[in-house]
């Protein structure tokens, strides 16, 4: 880390203006009217815009991608009405930030309160407030599905364990928030567009419309991006404000977000509740699963991925990695006054998988069975395997990643000394989370898993006339390393050195069509689009090399950048001898002239692959003071053909700690009546340095099948599997006081309420 | 999240400060490390017309230590406190603290009149002073004025400086006999580094025979400010320390005492439960090593 990474606030233009919002103080209010006078005469203000200025801009629209889910229509600035508290009501550009800030306050809006609704549940109750006429209700989206007998597995169980779980809200926080330069160029009409974007390209398709121009008419260019998690792959209102103004005003504008902002109005997560039951045969057999679930996706449906999505995830992965021959789910969602849900590392499948991994110990306490032996008896195979619910499930190391993980962390052991601990007054658990994740989210996962689309994305390499190679990629690294990884892949298949290799990434103009980094997405498309477009090269190569050495084709090898016959390695021709032989030496007559010799496109629409791995956690809990240590993580994973163990590494770390903040930490809190209680990162907690553990990691390699080069994804495998691990190892602390923990986050408070509940219902019951 | 616009001034000397006070009038603030000012004009919570930095005025870094106890001159940072081999040979608690205080940046900027001045009711040096019978010395237009750390913090945010004082040194009076003194700091934190949920500061003075000749036991996060526990502390004078089942008298006596509120972070039950857990592990702590400082060095 060396600080030279240039972000977007680093970007400065001529003549630039910085834009802030007036956002809502009111969770649910009609907008009477909105006085901005006092503004408009302040010295260094350049304009002041409501929703009415703003002709012609916007609306966003989230379109239901099934019947199930309702479209709806986001103003771009409140049309009458805010929703939650943070929601943009106006904006003021002026000549710096401090002005903006000071003519925001200076902006008279008269708001009526309207009744609140504060979370899903009021939602649905008759007489609610309807947060969107036109939708007819609250309800946004309500998707059923059933695979297998699930009445018959009910009926012949043995035993039934249910939960009913509460997952927090929280949020992705990445180090740099969110920001938006918009530069329209009236003498082309062509609007430059700077945004710190997971996704330029459907960015750009997104936003194209809403601002009346053609994707031609709009350049997306994606600076270093500071981490993003999910956080930057919607599309938000300041997306199309920024660009618009600067079009009203004729100056580039530049808005960064602020950290209140950024927790108050950047998109939430992961808020839902869950009951699942389990049926359970006499010998610890799983029958069958059954969920409803009800997710708070806030006050609209958000673009691309919209407002079911943690519904549907959380219920996608119900069956997680265990043989259960009949599930069935309800995931309903239901429109409220915060801020709208977006997707998150892990989205849908961090809930999900938590409230199946502690229903799971939950059954294993039931029933007096050890939870490892319990998951190994009910465990899929490692071979591939259909769910009974969507899944289909390619291969992997279901099995070996559970039994690795639990040695790995001498598993064995702390049951051992866990009894002798607790008469010493140390109560430590330990807890295990298996999971089995759809990455490289493509046509076929997608379809399986209820998110019908197709995808398409594209990678270009060519060879300049020094002979060093440009790699053109349309998926952007937010921090995962496409440096590294891209050059690598291209490097490899050309047979190129790595340090020839220059990727060049985030930017709609350069760049071919992506639809962007998110749900594990780029080690899978990048081999696929950039693996396909290298072995092209290298055939190119070759028949230029031959044809320089007069060599057959067949007998000229190229490695580390140079090309010679096979066993006659002293005369060698480098790839800059190729490359200048091209352009200068008319030896592109060699190869096909019409394509452009030394410039190839690929395009690939991989179906995706599913990874795999285990999570255990051991934790020790002060049964005085409620505060957990969470002394250890073992995160054993698969993501089939490493690309790079280091980034590997550093993904596992990063995903764990979140994972950590999810179960302990994080919450975004509103007050009943819709006041928004997280302002600050002095409320909103994530984890430092000193809440996370060593994290001990272990690989296995099960090669994807249907991808090349047998890359799966795994970024965002700790942030789904912690949470689950560390809630088990704090109830299997705990277990000697009964206690069940059905909720996130854990804080210390928590945490001796759970254990008075539970001394009390052992001494009620005795 | 920018502030107002507002003056900036650098104080060259104490009556410099205090000119500067005069002039700018009630809607001045001192600026000494920023650590937590800033973040509240950056809010707009904190409004001041003007800013007076009192970081530059030449000696106000000094740490004395003498036989008169240890002085803390209005510059002095955390970060230097919590190194200062002189200051925990004589008061250890003091680094005992500091060590809760932020991080490293943190404990860089901040200093300790700036953090005291600002009294949030859950910051740790607040309760180190109750602790060790420190005494406030503050400057103002008609002189100076010394005022012991128990009458200094009023409420929230609030102590008993005027708009026109500056808080210029703290003071710490020595032990009676320093080889006899034990003292302890515990606190319970959602992070590390965060502002407690609540703690304990225990300072025990024995005597030749091994029994509690005076006790200054306070705790912070327990209310409006950090409080004396006067009723634990009478219950301890005239005992060994070792006392199992005192210090469970103790730890009960402190939970009816207290009256702390709750918040989203803890509610009003775990806070007073765990003031009086801490309490207990505090004086036992006491109990099993003589005090010495153990830093994160």
């Amino acid at each position: 880390m060396r600080g030279l990474a240039r972000y977007l606030d680093d970007i400065e233009l001529p003549r630039m203006l910085h834009a802030a919002f007036v956002r809502s103080p009111m969770a649910h209010a009609r907008v009477v009217q909105i006085d901005v006078e006092e503004v408009r005469g302040m010295p260094g203000v350049v304009g002041v815009f409501t929703h009415g200025d703003l002709a012609g801009v916007g609306p966003i629209q989230a379109i239901g991608p099934r019947p199930e889910i309702k479209s709806s229509l986001r103003a771009v600035l409140a049309d009458g009405k805010v929703r939650f508290v943070g929601e943009a009501v106006a904006v003021v550009v002026a000549e710096s930030r401090y002005i903006a800030e000071d003519a925001c306050e200076l902006v008279d809006v008269e708001y009526e309160q309207l009744r609140v609704v504060a979370n899903a549940r009021a939602a649905l109750e008759p007489g609610a407030p309807i947060l969107h006429a036109d939708l007819g209700d609250n309800r946004i989206s309500r998707i059923e599905r059933s695979g297998g007998d699930i009445d018959h597995a009910f009926a012949a169980a043995a035993h039934v364990v249910k939960v009913s779980f509460h997952h927090g809200r929280v949020g992705a926080l990445p180090l740099e928030t969110r920001g938006v330069i918009g530069d329209w160029d009236a003498g082309t009409s062509t609007m430059r567009v700077w945004n710190s974007s997971q996704m330029p390209h459907l960015l750009r398709a997104l936003i194209a419309a809403p601002l009346g121009l053609a994707e031609t008419q709009l350049e997306v260019m994606v600076p270093a991006v500071g981490g993003a998690f999910g956080l930057k792959a919607s599309v938000y209102p300041e997306d199309i404000v920024v660009p618009a103004v600067s079009r009203l005003v004729g100056r580039p504008v530049k808005w960064v977000e602020d950290r209140y902002e950024n927790l108050a109005a950047s998109s939430h997560a992961k808020e839902i509740d869950i009951d699942m039951e389990m049926a359970v045969a006499e010998d610890g057999t799983f029958l069958g699963v059954r969920a409803k679930n009800l997710s708070d996706p806030g006050a609209y449906s958000m673009p691309p991925f919209q407002a079911h999505h943690e519904s549907l995830g959380s219920v996608n992965c119900m069956t997680g990695i265990y043989d259960i021959a009949a599930a069935s789910y309800v995931a309903e969602t239901a429109l409220t006054n915060k801020a709208p849900l977006g997707v998150y590392r892990g989205v849908g499948w961090t809930p999900g998988q938590t409230v199946r991994e502690v229903l799971v110990d939950d059954v294993a306490r039931a029933i007096g069975r050890d939870p490892v032996e319990l998951r190994l008896q009910n465990c899929i195979p490692d071979t591939p395997y259909d769910s009974v619910i969507g899944p289909r499930y390619d291969g992997g190391s279901y099995r070996r990643s559970l039994e690795l993980a639990t040695e790995m962390a001498d598993y064995r052991g702390i049951r051992e000394r866990q009894i002798e601990q607790r008469n010493q007054g140390k109560y430590v658990g330990v807890g295990v989370s298996p999971y089995v994740e759809p990455t490289g989210f493509g046509g076929r996962i997608g379809n399986e898993l209820g998110y019908p689309g197709e995808y398409y994305d594209t990678a270009s390499i060519s060879i300049q006339a020094d002979g060093s190679i440009y790699v053109m990629s349309g998926l952007n690294s937010q921090g995962q390393s496409h440096e590294t990884t891209f050059a690598q892949l291209a490097a490899d298949g050309i047979g190129a050195r790595i340090e020839e290799v220059r990727v060049v990434q985030g930017d709609t103009k350069s760049t071919p069509f992506s639809a962007g980094v998110y749900a594990s997405r780029s080690a899978l498309i990048g081999a696929a689009t950039i693996g396909r477009a290298a072995h092209e090269m290298k055939r190119r190569l070759v028949a230029l090399a031959a044809d320089m050495l007069e060599a057959n084709v067949d007998d000229v090898e190229i490695t580390h950048g140079k090309a010679f016959v096979r066993g006659a390695p002293e005369v060698v021709k480098t790839i800059a001898d190729i490359a200048a032989y091209v352009h200068w030496g008319g030896g592109a007559a060699a190869v096909d002239l019409e394509e452009g010799a030394l410039s190839v496109s690929s395009s690939a629409a991989p179906g995706g692959s599913y990874g795999n791995g285990c999570v255990v956690a051991v934790v020790v809990v002060d049964i005085e003071t409620g505060k957990i240590q969470v002394e250890k993580v073992v995160s054993v994973e698969d993501c089939g053909t490493m690309l790079n163990p280091m980034i590997v590494e550093g993904q596992v770390a990063g995903a764990v700690a979140q994972g950590i903040g999810d179960a302990l930490l994080e919450e975004h809190q509103y007050n009943e009546d819709g006041a928004f209680m997280s302002a600050s990162l002095l409320d909103y907690l994530y984890p430092s340095t000193m809440e996370i553990p060593d994290i001990a990691i272990g690989h296995l390699e099960t090669p994807a099948p249907g991808v090349p080069g047998g890359f799966k994804g795994l970024g965002e495998a700790g942030v789904i599997a912690t949470p689950g691990a560390v809630l088990n190892a704090v109830a299997d602390a705990l277990s000697p006081f009964g206690v069940r923990v059905h909720s996130t986050p854990l804080g210390p408070s928590k945490v001796l309420d759970l254990i008075d509940e539970a001394r009390e219902a052992m001494s009620g019951s005795a | 999240m920018k502030p107002e616009s507002f003056s900036f001034y650098v104080a060259e000397s104490t009556q410099h400060a205090l000119d500067i006070l005069a002039q700018e009038g009630d809607d001045s603030k001192i600026l000494a490390g920023g650590q937590s000012l800033i973040p509240l004009m950056n809010f707009r919570l904190a409004r001041p017309a003007a800013l007076v930095d009192v970081c530059h005025i030449p000696g106000s870094e000094r740490i004395t230590v003498d036989n008169a106890g240890v002085r803390f001159r209005c510059s002095v940072r955390h970060r230097d406190a919590l190194h200062s081999n002189e200051v925990n040979a004589v008061a250890p608690l003091v680094g005992q603290a500091l060590k809760w205080v932020g991080h490293e940046a943190i404990r860089s900027r901040g200093t300790l009149c700036g953090s005291t001045a600002h009294a949030d009711p859950a910051a740790e040096l607040p309760a180190v002073w109750l602790a060790l019978g420190a005494e406030m010395v503050i400057s103002g237009p008609h002189g100076e004025r010394h005022v012991p750390a128990e009458s200094f913090f009023k409420s929230f945010f609030t102590t008993d400086l005027n708009a026109d004082e500056m808080l210029t040194e703290i003071r710490v009076p020595p032990a009676p006999d320093p080889s006899l003194r034990r003292t302890a700091f515990q606190e319970i934190a959602r992070r590390h580094g965060d502002f407690a949920i609540v703690g304990a500061a225990v300072v025990i003075d024995l005597d030749g025979s091994g029994r509690i000749a005076a006790a200054r036991v306070s705790a912070l996060g327990a209310g409006e400010v950090p409080m004396r526990l006067r009723s634990a502390e009478a219950m301890l004078v005239g005992s060994p320390l070792d006392d199992q089942e005192l210090l469970e008298n103790v730890e009960a006596e402190v939970r009816k005492s207290v009256q702390p509120p709750g918040d989203s972070h803890a509610s009003a039950r775990y806070r007073k439960k765990v003031t009086g857990t801490l309490v207990r592990r505090s004086l036992a702590e006491c109990a099993e090593t003589p005090s010495t400082y153990e830093g994160m060095l």
